[in-house]
């Protein structure tokens, strides 16, 4: 089921999305470090996507942005005005959230229309907008029954309206999608990514889920442990990762993440298994910073199953997934590595020996903090 | 093959009903112990005071009780001493309950808020649950008698009768303590109905613009309106059938101005030896809170909202 193709008529005034900035943001509870010294800029009509694992911040700084939250250091500005001393009401964006939060004793009409109540919006303005928004959504016939009443995509669709209704400037959205199942969440992250492309709203989404990101953002923030891992766009965090987290986090199989080191045969790396021949440009990275220990990142599509190839392993587990085939392959000291083998083909029992080939040079990381090495 | 249970639903229409009379004699039997405990202590109680309601008490007390049939119901429902009483006792639900419930719920309101050393705060605005109606009853006769009572002296009330002996405030000052004894029990009932309230809502609501007054009307008041609504009902009986503190502070007095329906009851039965009247009063009692609850049932709950 797809949105309504037509913006929303009468939806109140049409605001101009703003950009959105956390400037050196941090925010403690206790001892706890929640957000670390953020500095994040959404640009007017940016969708980006808040990444991370959960109790990395990500939520936190969504609501520091919301007016949830105080910031214990840092200012945020929403368009040109410093929003530190305005009230969440005030600061003219709207959020939706996890458990979507509609007021579970007012009807589908109450929940959308509430936010014009509270702004005291004359009662016949407001009729038409909740029709407008309403139909756009497709809840035209939903309008009389109560959230106990409504599918977790029906529920989700009318959080969406409550935000929407009122036009605000920045739309902030808490892992909208996480309660919703496979299908629909497939379902609303296209309609997220039309609605946003149609309506050229700032959007500010937080999720743990990559496929999410990678395929709404327009950049990613990724983050880890309160810190700010990485910005840029879905295909640059997936081809140049900052760093070992974001290579090992974005990506689905995840990239493996192999110890070596350098001088093997040929200038190669030495891995578990075998080696990883490198390319003169790589070599010389390495040998400019005198580096003898490595991280090698290798995509699982960088690998291939190839009787030439340098790593020994043998298969542990086989997934097929109908397009493709996972080949989970353990090497000698037991690391398990996976390789994406695309079509149906292969014939790989659990125990045959294989021998695996790095496609091109691998990602190569400082063991010491993680970061890139590169040009 | 056969599934087993498919066999037993499709049994012939003797042995269906067969297995279903077995299954109500079991239904029965499990119920029964119960209904002979609510029939023994309850039914046959109130069936009796209703019968009792049926007999004058004979002018000594070793005379024979005389049946009079419904005319004692006509007389003491009719007389002024019945209908003093049922005003004072509605006046005394109409000072205690709604008093105590937004007493209650802003203490509720306010030990919610996040604060350093709330806690203690909630410790003491729980406290008087633990505290009897006899000891609330000692506590106020102490602060408020005349000659050494702190509410006497703040009051600049000296010597004379005091207030519980004072035929304007003694029920105000009756219903004070019953307010204050019950506050414990409505402040946790309201604490614990505001806890399980999601911020997610209040959050929402802040960030879609209503104020803390707007969103204390639109969105907890709503969802504490079952706990609202178990209060008033379960205070307005508890109201109705206070005795404790009125026997212990003010004996119905003075001169009658805090007889309520209970204690007027207390009294036809104890001091006057008349249990025809006070089963007539009881009879009525009942029945008055049967009416009051039914109403609130038919007509208040339809504001309540079960989620």
């Amino acid at each position: 089921m797809a949105v309504g193709t037509g913006e929303p008529e009468g939806t109140g005034a049409t605001e101009p999305a703003s950009s959105v900035a956390l400037v050196g943001v941090s925010k403690s509870f206790g001892d706890v470090t929640a957000v670390d010294d953020l500095t994040l800029e959404v640009a007017a009509g940016e969708f980006m996507v808040l990444l991370g694992p959960s109790g990395c911040g990500k939520s936190t700084a969504l609501r520091i942005v919301a007016g949830l939250e105080e910031p214990t250091s840092g200012t945020v500005r929403i368009g040109d005005r410093v929003v530190d001393e305005v009230e969440a009401k005030d600061r003219d964006v709207a959020m939706v959230f996890q458990n979507y939060a509609l007021y579970p004793h007012l009807t589908v009409r109450r929940n959308i229309e509430f936010p014009l109540r509270s702004r005291g919006v004359p009662a016949r303005d407001r009729s038409s907008m909740v029709a407008a928004t309403a139909r756009s959504l497709q809840l035209d016939d939903l309008l009389d029954r109560k959230p106990a009443q409504l599918s977790g995509g029906q529920r989700q669709r009318v959080a969406l309206a409550r935000a929407l209704i009122r036009r605000p400037r920045v739309f902030l959205m808490d892992e909208p999608l996480s309660n919703l199942d496979a299908r629909l969440r497939t379902e609303m992250r296209a309609e997220l990514a039309e609605l946003h492309s149609r309506l050229g709203v700032t959007v500010l989404y937080v999720t743990h889920d990559q496929v999410e990101a990678m395929t709404m953002g327009d950049r990613i923030a990724i983050m880890r442990g309160g810190v700010l891992q990485q910005v840029d766009t879905p295909q640059a965090v997936h081809d140049r990762p900052a760093n070992a987290f974001v290579a090992a986090f974005v990506g689905s199989p995840p990239m493996n993440i192999l110890p070596g080191r350098v001088g093997g045969e040929g200038g190669a790396l030495s891995v578990e298994g075998g080696f990883i021949p490198l390319t003169p440009r790589a070599g010389r990275l390495l040998s400019d910073r005198g580096l003898r220990e490595v991280t090698a990142g290798i995509r699982p599509e960088h690998l291939v199953v190839d009787q030439t190839g340098t790593l020994e392993a043998t298969v542990s587990v086989a997934e097929f997934l109908g397009h493709e085939l996972h080949l989970g392959c353990r090497l000698p000291g037991g690391r398990l590595v996976t390789v994406r083998v695309p079509g149906t083909g292969g014939s790989w029992r659990t125990g045959d020996t294989v021998r695996l080939a790095v496609v091109g040079d691998p990602h190569l990381f400082d063991p010491s903090d993680g970061a890139r090495i590169d040009d | 093959m056969t599934d087993p249970a498919v066999v037993e639903t499709s049994g012939s229409p003797r042995r269906r009903r067969h297995r279903a009379g077995r299954e109500a004699v079991a239904g029965y039997l499990f119920v029964l112990p119960t209904l002979a405990v609510l029939a023994l202590f309850v039914v046959y109680p109130l069936a009796r005071t209703f019968w009792l309601g049926l007999f004058r008490a004979p002018p000594f007390p070793t005379l024979p009780s005389k049946f009079v049939g419904a005319s004692q119901y006509g007389s003491v429902l009719s007389s002024h001493d019945f209908l003093a009483s049922l005003g004072r006792t509605v006046v005394f639900v109409v000072l205690t309950v709604p008093a105590g419930l937004l007493l209650g719920l802003a203490l509720a309101v306010a030990a919610d808020a996040r604060l350093k050393g709330i806690r203690i705060f909630r410790t003491i605005f729980s406290s008087t649950v633990a505290t009897s109606v006899a000891v609330a009853s000692v506590i106020f006769t102490t602060l408020l008698n005349p000659t050494v009572g702190l509410f006497s002296y703040w009051l600049g009330i000296k010597g004379g009768n005091g207030v519980l002996m004072n035929n304007t405030w003694s029920l105000p000052a009756v219903s004070t303590v019953t307010v204050w004894q019950n506050l414990g029990f409505t402040f946790i009932l309201m604490s614990a109905a505001l806890q399980s309230i999601p911020e997610e809502l209040l959050e929402a609501a802040r960030i879609d613009g209503a104020t803390a007054w707007g969103r204390f009307r639109a969105v907890t008041l709503p969802l504490l309106s079952p706990t609202i609504f178990f209060a008033v009902v379960v205070g307005i009986i508890s109201s109705f059938q206070a005795f404790g503190q009125i026997d212990l502070l003010t004996q119905g007095g003075p001169a009658g101005h805090t007889q309520t329906l209970i204690y007027f009851l207390y009294q036809s039965f104890t001091v006057n030896h008349d249990p025809g009247t006070a089963s007539v009063v009881a009879a009525a009692l009942f029945v008055i809170l049967l009416v009051v609850t039914l109403v609130q049932f038919r007509f208040v709950e339809k504001r309540v909202f079960y989620g």
